[in-house]
Parts: C-alpha cells; structure tokens; sequence
C-alpha cells in the first residue's frame, strides 16, 4: 500500500534567543497508508499535537523541527499552501471558525483558495460536502454562522472543510473530546466510513485509548516525545509490550468490579525532555533496572506486527 | 439553548501560569525585560521621584523653588547659572520643576489612593453579591461619570475653595467610580470561578470570600490601572492650577507655572515651554508603563 | 440504611431569551448512609445543576434537600455555612478550583480556620496529616496551585474537602479533567477513603466507566430529568430505557474486538442531538 505520510526522525526543539530549552519530540517514525487510519495515542504533554503540527509544517512560534516528512516521495507542503495534499482537524469546533461569517461563506472561501473552481459550482460542491459528512440540512447550514450550530454539527462541518481539499492525508487532533459520547460516536463513525470511500489516510491523535481502539487499524503509543510500542490496534491493546502501554491499559476502570485497585502509573509525564538521558520513563516504570539510566532503548520489531522500545521487552 | 461543554482535555500538568496569576512584583520585571518603552516609562517615573524625594538637594536654588523672588534676574533665558532660565519673578525655572515633582506626585498618588480605597471594596461588594446592590451602585456610578472629571472638579472646588487639598478631594471624587466599576467587573467574573465556588461550598463566610479570593485576584488589573491613572491625575491636577483652581502661587506646581508663562510664551518661551515639558515626561512615562503591562496581561493583543 | 441526603422534587429554571429553560425537572433521589450513588448524562442534563442545588449552593426554583434531617432550604445563612462543613465537594477542574494565589497549605487551612478552633501547631499537623491521607508530602503546603500537575491538585481538593470530617462528598466529574493514568490514581484514593472512613458520595460524571466502577446505585439523567434509576449493575448489564441502552453503546472501548478496517461501529440514533 502507498504511504501518504512518511515521517523519519522527527524532531521538534523550542528555542529562545538562540539557546533550545525544551525538545518534547525526539525522533519520531511514523508511516501512515492510504484509507487508513493511524491512531497516535499518550498522556497529556507527550507531544501528540505538535506531531501533528510538525508533520505539516505549522509549528507554534519558536519551535523547529528537523527530520524529513514526505507524502508518497514528495516532501510535506505547510497545510496552509494551496496544493498541500493534507488537512487538519482541531479539538475545539467552537473556536476554529470565523464567528462573523456564514459557515458558506468560510468553506467558499476554503475551496477556492485551494481548487480552481467558479463561483456556482462553489456552491454546490459546499453544499455536496455538507451532505456528505451527514449534516441534514446543508442549505441551512450553509447560511448559518457557526453559534447557531451545536458542537457536533460545526464538528461536522470541520470535516467538510477538510474535505474540501480532497486530502491524501487527514490529522485529527482530539477531534471528538469536545463532545459528548453519542455524538463523539457518530463523528467517529462518519470519519471511517469516508476513508473508505475516499481512501485518504488518517492520522488520528487522541488521549482516549477506547477511542483508539474503536477506530484504528494500528497505533503508535508516545511517550515523552517517542514512539515507545506500535504496531496494529489487535496486538498493541491484546497484548501490550511495553510497561508504559501496560500502565495505561490497565489504569482504565472498564471491566473493574468494585474494590478492586486500578494499577494506576505513578508519577505524572515529564515537563521538560532537555535532561534526559536512558529511558525517559524510568522514573515511573516498574521494571526499571540501572541499565535503564543509561541505555536510551529504541524501538525493536517483534514479529511482524508490533514494536516496542524498551530494554527489558523480552523478559516481561 | 447550546449546552456548556464541560468535557475538557487533560490539565496540562506543567503549563505555566498564566500572566494573570503573576505577582505584581514578578508582572513588573517580565514587562521591563522584554519591552523597551515601559523600560523608558518606568526610567521616567524613577527620575520623578527622586526628583519628589531628594528635590529639596537636588535643586540649585531650593529657596525660589519655593517661591522667593529674585527682582535683579527676571526672564532671563536660559544659561550657564540657571540652566532653564528664570521667570517673571526671577525665580530659577529648572529649580521651580524640580520642586514642583513633589507636589505633583503627592496629590496624584493621595487621589489614586483614596479613589481605589473606596472604589475597590464597593465594586467588589457590588460585583460579588450582585441583585439591586448592584443595580444601585452601577446607577451611582453612572451619574458620577455622566460629568466630565474637570468639571465636577472644577465644581467642587468652587464649593471647598482652591487649594490643593481640595483639588484632591475633587479628584478623588471624580475617580472613584472607575475603580468601582473594574473592580466590579473583574468580581463579576471571579465570582464565576471555580475555586469562589469550592469556597462557598466549605462554607466560608462571604467577607473572606470577597477579600481572599475575590479582591486578592484582581490585583493586577488594578495595579495597571493605577498605573495609567496617576499620570493622568498629575495632567488634571495641573489643569485644575492652570484655571486657578489647584495649588496657589507661589508654590510650585507645574500647571501653575505654565499659567504664569503663558502670557510670555513669545518673549520668555522657556517659563511655559519646560514645566509643560515635565508634564508631558510625567505623564507619557506612567502611560507607557501602565499601557505595557496592560498588554502583557491581555493575552489578545498579541505583539508583532 | 438511613438517608444521608435526599432531594425532593428538586426543579431549578432559569430565564433564557425571556423563556424559562428548565435545567432540573423535578428530579428526586435517596443516598443511602456509606454508598456510592452515580449520577451520568451528558453534557447540560443538568448534572452540575443538581449538585449545587443539594449543597444550596443554588436555591433550587421548588423542591426540598434534605441532608442529615436538616431540610436544607431552610436554614439561616449561618446555619447552612455550618451544614457545609458536614459535606464536602469537589469540582471538575481541578487546577482552577485552587485559588491561584494562595499557596495548597493556605487552602487546606481555610475550612479548618472557618470551622475549627485549630491554631498554629495544630492546625499545621492537621494540613500535613490531610495532605499525607491523599498522598501528598507535607513539603507541598508551600506549593502554588500551578507549580502542581492536575491530578495533584485534585489531591489538594480532596484533602480540603475531607478537612472538616464531612460524611458527604460530592463528586462533580472529579476525574474528567486528567489523563486516565492519574485519574486511576484519583479514582484509587476516593475508593480506599470511602472504604476506610465510610463515606457516601455522590458522584457525577459523564464517563460510563468511572460511574460503573465506583457507583452501588446509579441514575441516568437526560434534558433535566432522571430517565432511569437502580442499582448500579443491573443499569449497565440490563438497563432499560432507550436512552441508556443509546450512552452504553456510544461509550468508547466498549466492543468485544476492535473494529479494524471494517463497518462494525454503529452510530447510535441519537434523535435531536444535534
Ligand atoms: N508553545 C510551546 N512552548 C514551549 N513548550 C511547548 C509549547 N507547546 C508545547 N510545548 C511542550 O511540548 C510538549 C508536548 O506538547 P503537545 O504536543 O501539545 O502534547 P499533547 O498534544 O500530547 O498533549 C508539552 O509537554 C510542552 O512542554
Ligand atoms: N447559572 C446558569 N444560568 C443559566 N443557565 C445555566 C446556569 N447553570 C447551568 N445552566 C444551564 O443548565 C443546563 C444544565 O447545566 P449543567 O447542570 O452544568 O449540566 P451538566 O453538569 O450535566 O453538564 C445547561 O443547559 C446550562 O447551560
Ligand atoms: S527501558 Fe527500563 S525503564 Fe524503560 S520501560 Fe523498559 S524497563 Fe522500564
Ligand atoms: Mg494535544
Ligand atoms: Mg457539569
């Protein structure tokens, strides 16, 4: 299958006045297929979003990024150029459009700074898009600024905004934590179905691990700016490798009767990464043994589907 | 009716404070560090108040800065003895200013006080509790501010007779309602937050509430404003003695004595030009500072 | 089992564009003495409503809250700050609900100054044996609200709202701020306390998971009313209405086997939610 996105190395330093003072992702791969979907999942403050952001390029000021990102041998446009083969989607619909302008008037505009498309057909090919991502009345939302419109629906027409652009590529960044399960369920939904229909691959970033596992065909667990285990959703949720995924898996409180105590992982995720030296998850691991200070464990293939970055994966 | 969404990503475990929560002390050295005109604000109102404190050394001729006249050196322009020239009653200009800073300062600082102190718990009440307390003190405010400031002044002192005292307390009077209301409005959304209600729900009584969480919160837009406020104050205060109605010749006020040169303004230019120098210095360096660290606080206007 | 707090008809409104938006409809619920009672729905069923209605943090619009035999509605101001030290709460976000300028001592200290007589080396071996029960050093007493993580902050807030050996805690989506990591370490702590000390809470939140692992008995609110109310595991494995069957099928993670690559997700038929 062709990739969409190929990401080799990557690296997102902070600097201030020319001294680095944060680096919170450190050579990160990452290869997502067309019409697939993979999950990105971690704690707050893994370094998820600017992933997300520096596979496109539109880091937040101060930030840099070096490593190489390419779609299917080219290399990565900013998402903000017109011929950018890829499209983001943010957490919060609320705050993403203009509230000024009609929903119409925005995703026009979306259209024709990317597609040379005339004025009627722009209409349309909105309107099209509206029903495709299954809002039940485009002519309505159409003309409808964005506080008329629940968080779902405005969800909804992010997506079609995204779609506008007929990306290769989709990120999604937490897209569905601002909304309640049901609706959350249905944008979920919506968003596997059109990969198949589109056959665009998605990048989906998210917290939620039941989330990850509805939806993806595989997954790569960060932690503290690394892909510390990846591989397909069956064997990475089946049969979690490393301490970390273990940690997460067995925090979440589905299944657990009363009484029982939830192995929650000690400790809270690292604020700053500059100082790390060996195992960045050493000090809240389990298993941790000395060698851990000093050997910085990379990822190590175990069979075909799965692997995992940690010196002690064959003893666990 | 849009329901509030409540669901929230994880809390950023080492996000920094925002600006703020930041201490008044702490607000002062980022804004100075990283803004050239507040550092040229904040250079300003350290010269004017050395100048209010150590005026009396500081200048060459402390006794005409007081007042005391010198018949044989009238409207001489400016030169190597008085280095800003002499007025109309042969007193030293430049020790006239520099005399003047005290004053200046004293009754701008006094107003802002007085009108934060009984601005600030009144808002803070009205803000907090809300309902027709409210109501009636927004009315009240609205009266007061419904007058142009100089003009109430100018009022009152007609009544208690110009002095600089009263001046003040027309000031003060004028003033207050500003503060009521920011403070009104800062308490209205603080009252919203989650820890006024954690400490409701505890049961502690309200006064506490007002003072510990409420008030202590809204420091720093108070701060800025105060900030901002006594150079406007030294302006009016100096326009109050410009019409007569401030400080009394012969002390030295700034207002006062571009009044005095105003009349000679072609022949003597310097007797009106340098004071109403010191007042604009005055005043752009308060709302320089004050104005930068409004802008750190405002995370909306964002700096290019 | 007696009654620790039971809400009677509780109906709170509020005006909206000139209309009357009914946030609470006349909901009632009983929680029995060293239980768990879970309240779900979504976001706006008026959840929050409820709980401030049941400490009077709101005056409910009609209804009755009954807590300990005390009939909550009315009682003196006085009298009600002094209920409040017999039940705690604790709130959603909780960073926020941290005043950003007092230090997590100062914060603790406050119930106990506002309703004990404990001064000086009392009252600070009481702040450090309160941040010690949550499992937090007494070394953070000294700490600002925003030099702790999230999850220890909430420690904070639960240390406050135990401070006045209160029998009640309210629990408003204590967990939904933080990461499922540390809200296992959250939802740890209230167990072992609730365990220990025997105390009845009355825990709201959204998530489905948290509600079943925590709760005895369990009510479904939606658009202001409870559509559905028992005990906990017969809702979740046998519920009966229509719209709990629709938030158990939505919740994620819930399908035996991933849905790789294929159609097994169903959208649920949520009429009239967006
Ligand atoms: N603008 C910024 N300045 C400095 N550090 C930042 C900035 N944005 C993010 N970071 C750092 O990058 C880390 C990862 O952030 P992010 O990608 O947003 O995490 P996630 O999306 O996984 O929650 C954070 O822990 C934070 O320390
Ligand atoms: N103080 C208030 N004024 C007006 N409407 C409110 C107020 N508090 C809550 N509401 C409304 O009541 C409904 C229920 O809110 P809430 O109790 O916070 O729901 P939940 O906690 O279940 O998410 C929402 O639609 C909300 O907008
Ligand atoms: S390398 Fe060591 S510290 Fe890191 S996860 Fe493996 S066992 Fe734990
Ligand atoms: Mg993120
Ligand atoms: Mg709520």
């Amino acid at each position: 299958m062709t990739h969409v996105l190929t990401i080799r190395d990557l690296n997102v330093e902070f600097i201030d006045r020319g001294k680095v003072t944060n680096r919170p992702v450190r050579g990160i791969d990452l290869n997502v297929s067309a019409g697939e979907i993979l999950g990105l999942v971690g704690e707050t403050g893994c370094g998820k979003s600017l992933t997300g952001l520096a596979a496109l390029g539109i880091l937040p000021r101060g930030a840099r990024r070096t490593g190489k990102v390419t779609m299917g041998g080219d290399p990565l446009q900013p998402s903000s150029e017109p011929d950018s083969p890829a499209a983001i989607v943010f957490q919060n619909p609320g705050t993403a459009f203009n509230p000024v302008f009609t929903l119409g008037r925005q995703l026009s505009d979306v259209l024709s700074r990317h597609r040379q498309i005339s004025r009627s057909d722009s209409k349309s090919e909105v309107l099209r898009h509206l029903g495709l991502v299954g809002l039940p009345d485009p002519e309505r939302v159409f003309l409808s600024y964005p506080h008329q419109l629940s968080g779902g629906m405005l969800q909804r027409a992010m997506i079609a905004m995204a779609l506008l652009r007929q990306p290769r590529l989709l990120i999604l960044d937490e897209p569905t934590t601002a909304l309640d399960v049901t609706v959350a369920r249905q944008i979920l939904v919506l968003i596997d179905e059109l990969r198949h229909e589109f056959g665009f691959g998605v990048l989906l970033i998210s917290h939620n691990l039941g989330i990850i596992r509805d939806v993806c065909d595989r997954v790569a667990v960060l932690y503290a700016g690394r892909v510390i285990e990846t591989g397909t959703v069956d064997a990475v949720m089946n049969n979690p490798r490393h301490p970390y995924t273990r940690g997460l898996l067995g925090a979440l409180p589905a299944g657990r009767s009363h009484g029982e105590r939830l192995s929650a992982i000690p400790g809270s995720v690292p604020g700053n990464l500059l100082s790390i030296t060996g195992c960045a998850f050493m000090n809240r691991c389990p298993h941790a043994v000395i060698d851990c200070s000093f050997t910085d464990p990379f990822l190590t293939r175990n069979g075909s589907d799965q692997a995992v970055a940690c010196i002690k994966e064959d003893e666990l | 009716m849009s329901p509030t969404t409540e669901i929230t990503t994880p809390t950023q475990s080492h996000a920094s404070a925002e600006h703020a929560n930041l201490k008044p002390l702490k607000l002062l050295r980022q804004t100075l560090g990283r803004d050239r005109l507040a550092a040229a604000g904040a250079a300003i109102i350290v010269v004017v108040i050395v100048l209010a404190v150590f005026g009396q050394w500081l200048a060459p001729f402390p006794d005409q800065g007081m007042g005391s006249t010198n018949a044989s050196a009238r409207n001489l322009a400016p030169n190597a003895l008085n280095w800003l020239g002499t007025d109309q009653l042969g007193r030293d200009v430049l020790s006239r200013i520099i005399m003047g800073a005290n004053p200046a300062l004293t009754i701008s600082a006094t107003v802002v006080a007085a009108a934060a102190l009984i601005g600030i718990p009144l808002g803070a009440v009205a803000g907090y509790c809300g309902g027709w307390l409210d109501e009636t003190l927004m009315r009240v405010t609205e009266v007061f501010q419904a007058f142009p400031p100089l003009l109430l002044a100018m009022v009152t002192v007609a009544i208690l007779g110009p002095s600089l005292t009263n001046a003040g307390i027309a000031l003060a009077i004028s003033w207050w309602p500003w503060y009521a209301r920011l403070v009104r409005a800062e308490a209205r959304s603080l009252r919203e937050r989650s820890y006024v209600e954690a400490a409701r729900a505890m049961g502690i009584p309200q006064l506490l509430i007002i003072t510990r969480h409420v008030l202590r919160n809204c420091m720093t837009p108070i701060l800025v404003q105060a900030t901002v406020d006594i150079g406007t104050v030294i302006l009016a205060a100096g326009s109050l003695a410009f019409i007569g109605l401030g400080t009394q010749p012969p002390l030295p006020d700034w207002g006062l004595m571009v009044a005095e040169g105003r009349g000679l303004i072609f022949s003597s230019w310097w007797i009106a030009t340098f004071p109403g120098l010191a007042i604009f210095l005055a005043v752009l360096g308060f709302n320089l500072l004050g104005d930068s660290l409004r802008d750190l606080l405002d995370p909306r206007q964002v700096k290019r | 089992m007696t009654n620790v707090l039971s809400l009677e008809k509780i109906v709170k409104t509020f005006p909206h564009h000139k209309r009357v938006f009914t946030a609470v409809d006349d909901v009632s619920l009983r929680i029995k003495e060293g239980t768990v009672y879970g309240l779900v729905g979504e976001s706006g069923s008026g959840k929050s409503t409820l709980a401030r209605c049941a400490m009077q943090l709101m005056r409910p619009t009609s209804g009755r809250t009954i807590f300990e035999g005390d009939d909550l509605g009315k009682l003196t101001p006085r009298a009600l700050r002094n209920v409040r030290s017999r039940m705690g709460m604790v709130l959603q976000n909780p960073v926020a609900s941290l005043n950003p300028r007092m230090t997590i001592g100062a914060s603790v200290a406050e119930p106990l100054r506002a309703h004990t007589t404990l001064k000086g080396q009392a009252l600070q071996s009481k702040i450090e044996d309160l941040l010690d029960e949550v499992g937090l050093g007494a070394g953070h007493a000294h700490r600002l609200p925003h030099q702790l993580s999230g999850g220890q902050c909430q420690r904070v807030g639960i240390a406050r709202a135990l401070a006045t050996s209160p029998r009640l805690l309210i629990l408003d989506e204590p967990t939904s701020a933080l990461d499922v990591s540390v809200q296992a370490q959250i939802l740890n702590l209230l167990q072992d306390l609730q365990q220990q000390k025997g105390l009845t809470y009355l825990l709201i939140s959204h998530d489905l998971d948290v509600v079943r692992y925590l709760s005895d008995e369990v009510a479904v609110m939606k658009s202001g009313k409870i559509v559905e109310s028992g005990a906990a595991e017969r809702i979740f494995t046998d519920p009966q209405h229509d719209y709990t069957r629709t938030l158990l099928e939505a919740a994620p993670g819930h399908k035996a086997s991933p849905a790789v690559g294929s159609h097994t997700l169903s959208a649920p038929n949520t009429q009239g939610s967006n």
